[in-house]
């Protein structure tokens, strides 16, 4: 029985650290490729022995700098994607809640709503979105590309599953502690939920992050495109200098990493004590 | 300080369930009402209705006489001891003690000298700057209390504050909160399915069963004259003993219960009034465990028990028999002093006939 039981943990273990290389070779070449003088980084990609680059540069950084808006783009990314979250995690949560908890007239309509509006990929309504945000003159600002992105189908039913989960009594204990609805979710139920604040900001933010589309569409200068928009610049910019652009995506990936960092403590540590019997 | 009435209060959930069927009940003020049954039987909906948490489908609910029917929990001035204390888990002893008193805008110093006042008589001075997580059971019991008094609440609702807490911590809080009832008097609705916290602690006994009030009383009028065989049944530990049995009239007009082997005389006292003499022949019979007795007494009749099983309980023994040649498969119990063994499985018990309940068929008290 043991045996068998390290056996099974030793199996996890190589299978899950092969799955693991499979994911962050791609990273890695990308650093390593960063790293190296243009010349190197086509020949020497796809080669694991060639990983650790034999003359390490910077030369790639400073040519993103030179050739690029970098850090303005790094500035409307951060702008576009933090005030997406932050007004997201607000209104989403409050209309998860809504749904969960208040008892009003079509709750189930918007439920069944909200549910079908999950599969609805932004593809399918691009043209629409663009003729409507044409019509209200927000076409090349920050408001078009953050305005449809704040109320989120998928967030709300996150929330509103997290929400039914929570126990009621801590609730219903504020209400006769004489709070209001918004008071009992602003101090009773956000406290307890950043587990599903960790996971809808986090979801959020690499979905927002990475968005092409939509900023292609309706964005046509420099002051406010995204990073993604920035990297795609490189194609347009001979001569095409793959170590430029593996720069660009180290630097791009960096906030990534540390707004994962900063979340996942909340993320994968669920409610640790609840305060309820048991 | 607050009166509580309900007034033919009914209550159908949207799946079409009746928790609560007509019920009229009044709690005078400073009053301990106990509110006992079986799970299921409607009274945390009793108690929820009365928070405000829900809202009746008919009747009212007045509170110092006014109807609250449509006023929230918030306007209420009610406080809540959850089953499972429902302590914001996020917030430590201090901060859930002063929420309800931040709810009302209360400033800070009076925040201050509430929580320490409350702190005091709890004894949850060196517990404040914990968090529940960190609190065991009893200590949480005790924050709970201690949010819902702080307040100061008009009514105070109680919901099985006992019933997560091991036996001997039980003991000791049913007599914290009995002495704290006694020192505050407070009108308080206190929700159990256990008849010995019921007995100790209320002023009244509410019995419910599947949304219907049984009986209302002192525990003491429970215990004598319990309405039905479901409260006689309920209110002591064992409950009642309760059998078939027949009433007949004999040649020389005397008039007897009958079952199996037993043949006991009724006194006056116990003649059933009117009645079919068919009703009579087959009537259910009540006689409390602790009636029986192991010696002959002044009056008492000799009962013949086959005996199943004893437990010895320390300073009484329970013995549990069937009546010879009765039917029915369910042993009665007899409650004996001290360290009682039968000696033989036949053996003899004695009762007194005025310990005797007679029951109709509707499961109703003849006498």
């Amino acid at each position: 029985m043991r045996c068998g039981n390290v056996f099974a943990r030793v199996a996890a273990y190589l299978i899950l650290s092969g799955m693991a290389l499979v994911f962050l070779i791609p990273v890695a070449m990308m650093v390593s490729g960063s790293l190296k003088p243009d010349h190197l980084v086509l020949p020497e990609a796809g080669r694991l022995v060639k990983l650790l680059p034999t003359e390490p540069t910077l030369e790639n950084y400073r040519d993103v700098f030179a050739r690029v808006p970098f850090a303005r783009y790094m500035v409307n990314s951060i702008f576009i994607t933090g005030t997406i979250v932050s007004c997201g995690l607000l209104v989403n949560s409050l209309a998860g809640y809504a749904l969960s908890r208040l008892h009003w007239r079509g709750r189930k309509a918007v439920l069944t709503g909200v549910i079908a509006l999950i599969i609805l990929p932004l593809e399918a309504i691009a043209v629409p979105l663009f003729y409507e945000v044409t019509l209200f003159g927000w076409r090349n600002t920050y408001l078009v590309q953050i305005v449809p992105f704040i109320a989120n189908a998928f967030s709300v039913y996150l929330f509103y599953t997290f929400f039914l989960e929570l126990p009621e009594e801590l609730e219903e204990a504020a209400r006769i502690d004489g709070a209001r609805p918004i008071r009992i979710f602003f101090s009773i139920v956000a406290p307890n939920s950043q587990p599903v604040f960790a996971a809808v900001a986090i979801l959020t933010f690499l979905t927002q992050w990475g968005s092409f589309l939509w900023p292609l569409m309706v964005t046509h200068s420099e002051s406010v495109r995204p990073l993604p928009l920035g990297i795609a610049l490189f194609y347009t910019l001979p001569p095409l200098q793959w170590g430029d652009i593996f720069a660009f995506g180290v630097m791009m990936v960096l906030p990534m990493l540390m707004v994962f960092l900063l979340f996942q403590r909340w993320f994968v540590q669920g409610v640790a004590s609840t305060g309820m019997k048991g | 300080m607050a009166a509580v009435e309900f007034r033919n209060v009914s209550k159908r959930f949207a799946d079409g369930t009746e928790a609560v069927r007509n019920l009229n009940l009044a709690i005078h003020d400073g009053e301990l009402v106990a509110l006992v049954g079986p799970s299921g039987c409607g009274k945390s909906t009793v108690l929820r209705l009365l928070a405000g948490l829900e809202e009746p489908s008919a009747g009212e609910i007045l509170l110092d006489g006014k109807v609250v029917n449509r006023i929230g929990p918030r306007q209420r001035n009610i406080a809540m001891v959850f089953q499972n204390y429902a302590l914001y888990p996020h917030m430590t002893v201090r901060d859930n003690l002063a929420f309800p008193l931040r709810m009302r805008r209360t400033p800070r110093k009076i925040v201050a000298r509430k929580i320490a006042d409350i702190a005091g008589i709890l004894n949850l001075r060196e517990l404040l700057d914990r968090r529940p997580g960190q609190l065991s059971g009893g200590q949480k019991q005790r924050v709970a209390m201690g949010r819902a008094l702080v307040r100061n609440p008009s009514v105070f609702l109680l919901d099985e504050p006992l019933s997560n807490l091991d036996a001997k911590l039980r003991a000791q809080i049913r007599a914290d909160i009995s002495s704290l009832q006694k020192r505050l008097a407070r009108t308080t609705l206190y929700v159990t399915h256990d008849q010995v916290e019921a007995m100790t602690l209320g002023d009244r006994i509410a019995v419910m069963e599947r949304g219907e009030l049984h009986q209302v009383g002192t525990p003491a009028e429970l215990y004598r004259r319990p309405r039905s065989i479901f409260v006689a049944r309920f209110i002591g530990n064992p409950g009642m003993n309760i059998f078939p049995a027949s009433v007949l009239r004999d040649k020389d007009g005397t008039w007897r219960l009958r079952t199996g082997h037993w043949d006991i005389p009724l006194p006056p006292e116990k003649l059933p009034r009117g009645g079919s003499p068919e009703a009579l022949q087959s009537i259910r019979a009540g006689l409390r465990p602790e009636s029986f007795g192991p010696t002959p007494g002044d009056g008492t009749v000799p009962c013949a028990v086959r005996a199943t099983a004893t437990e010895f309980l320390g300073h009484e023994t329970l013995v549990y028999f069937h009546i010879p040649g009765a039917q029915g498969s369910t042993p009665l119990a007899a409650r004996l002093p001290g360290h009682m063994t039968l000696p033989e499985p036949a053996a003899e018990l004695h009762i007194h006939p005025s310990a005797l309940y007679l029951f109709g068929g509707d499961g109703i008290l003849l006498r």
